[in-house]
C-alpha cells in the first residue's frame, strides 16, 4: 500500500514541452522562410545588373575550378522577384 | 442601411492559425461580437469555404440567403450578401459556402471584396481556414493585422511558427501579427503541466494580445448559437480585454487569466443557480 505522502512529486511536462518547442521552432525557424529584410529595390538591381552577373560568375568559376565562359548567369522575373538562375556546364 | 463614413477606412483583421480546431471561429465570432459591443460597426468575413461554421457559431445559419462565392461571382453584392446579427444590429456576417471549394476563390476577388465594404465599417474581420494553402492565401490577402490563434500544446505552436513565418513573407511586420493562447488551464500551469505565455511568446518571439482560459462555456454558447461574451459569463472580460488592446488601450495580458482564476464559491453558487433557471 502507498500513501500519498511517500509518493515523490511527479516532475512537470512543461519542461519537456519547452526543450522540444524548442528543437522543433530552431529546425523548422521561420528565418528560413522570412525574406523580408532581405528585398531589395528593384531599381538598385537594375543598376548592378551587369556587376552582379560578372560576380556570381567569377565566384562559381573559381569555387567549381571551371572556365567562365561555361557559366550562365540569367535574370528572371517572376510574381514581382527577380530570380537570378546560374547554369554551370559541367562535362 | 450602410452609411459612408466621411472617408474612413474599416481596420482589416485575419483570424488564423495553421492547425485546425484551436479556436479561431470561436475567437473571431467573439471578438467581432465585443467590439459590437462596444458600438464598433463590424463585419465578419467567413473565409473558410466548404468547412464554414462561423454562421452556426453565431446562431446564424437558417438567414443565409447569398455566400461569398456569390459576391465573387456577381450574382449578389457585398451588401446584399451580409447578415445582421440578431442582437448586436451594427454586426453583420458575410457567410461562406459549403459548396463551393476555396480554388473557386482568389486573393484578388478578397482584396476586391474588402475594398467594397471597408467604407461601411469599422472592423473586417476575416476567419481564415486552418492550412496554408490557398484558403489561408485568400484570407490574409486583403488583410492589415493577423491575430495567429495557438493553444498551449506544441503541434498548434509549431503550425503557428509556419504561419507566422508566411505572413512575414506576405508583407506583415512584427507589429502587425498579435498572438492570441487559447485553452490556456491554470491549473496546469500551476502545476507544470502546461506552457506558460512567456514560453509560447519566447519561442514565438511575437506579443501576446490576449490568453483565453479553458472554458466549459464555449460548447454551452455554441450549442446555443449564442456567442460567449453575450451569454453572461465571466469569459466575456477575456474578450473585452482583447478589443480593448486592439483599440490601442495598454492592459496587461496576465489579467485575463485572472478572470478564470478570481471566481470565487460566491460565483461558484450564482452559476449553479443561474443554469438551474436557464432553458436550454
Amino acid at each position: 500500500m502507498r500513501f500519498w505522502f511517500f509518493r515523490r512529486k511527479k516532475k512537470g511536462s512543461r519542461e519537456d514541452a519547452k526543450k522540444r518547442l524548442n528543437t522543433m521552432i530552431s529546425t523548422t525557424r521561420r528565418e528560413s522562410l522570412s525574406m523580408q529584410n532581405m528585398v531589395i529595390p528593384k531599381e538598385e538591381f537594375e543598376k548592378n545588373s551587369e556587376v552582379i552577373k560578372e560576380r556570381i560568375a567569377s565566384w562559381v568559376s573559381e569555387t567549381f575550378n571551371v572556365d567562365k565562359s561555361k557559366v550562365k548567369v540569367e535574370f528572371e522575373e517572376r510574381e514581382g522577384h527577380i530570380i537570378i538562375i546560374t547554369n554551370v556546364l559541367f562535362h | 442601411m450602410f452609411h459612408e463614413r466621411g472617408g474612413l477606412v474599416a481596420r482589416v483583421i485575419v483570424v488564423t492559425s495553421g492547425k485546425g480546431g484551436v479556436g479561431k471561429t470561436t475567437v473571431t465570432a467573439n471578438l467581432g461580437c465585443t467590439l459590437a459591443k462596444m458600438g464598433e460597426k463590424v463585419a465578419l468575413i467567413d473565409a473558410d469555404i466548404g468547412l464554414k461554421n462561423l454562421d452556426v457559431v453565431l446562431g446564424l445559419e437558417n438567414r443565409i440567403v447569398y455566400t461569398l462565392l456569390d459576391v465573387v461571382q456577381g450574382r449578389a453584392k457585398p451588401q446584399e450578401a451580409l447578415v445582421r446579427h440578431k442582437i448586436l444590429r451594427n454586426m453583420y456576417l458575410l457567410a461562406a459556402s459549403q459548396i463551393a471549394t476555396k480554388e473557386m476563390v482568389s486573393p484578388e476577388d478578397m482584396k476586391n471584396l474588402v475594398k467594397e465594404l471597408e467604407r461601411d465599417f469599422d472592423y473586417i474581420i476575416i476567419d481564415s481556414p486552418a492550412g496554408i494553402e490557398r484558403g489561408f492565401r485568400n484570407a490574409v490577402s486583403p488583410a492589415q493585422m493577423a491575430l495567429v490563434v495557438t493553444t498551449p500544446e506544441l503541434p498548434a505552436i509549431s503550425d503557428a511558427d509556419r504561419v507566422i513565418g508566411l505572413l512575414e513573407n506576405f508583407g506583415f511586420d512584427d507589429e502587425s501579427i498579435k498572438l492570441i493562447i487559447n485553452r490556456v488551464k491554470p491549473k496546469m500551469i500551476k502545476s507544470g503541466d502546461m506552457l506558460t505565455k512567456d514560453d509560447i511568446k519566447n519561442a514565438l518571439a511575437l506579443d501576446v494580445i490576449g490568453i483565453i482560459p479553458d472554458s466549459e462555456d464555449v460548447i454551452i454558447a455554441t450549442n446555443k448559437g449564442v456567442p460567449v461574451v453575450l451569454d453572461g459569463v465571466p469569459l466575456a472580460a477575456t474578450f473585452e480585454n482583447i478589443a480593448k488592446r486592439l483599440q490601442g488601450e495598454m492592459i496587461p495580458v496576465e489579467e485575463d487569466l485572472k478572470i478564470s482564476e478570481s471566481r470565487g464559491f460566491l460565483d461558484f453558487l450564482k452559476r449553479l443557480f443561474g443554469r438551474r433557471g436557464d432553458k436550454r
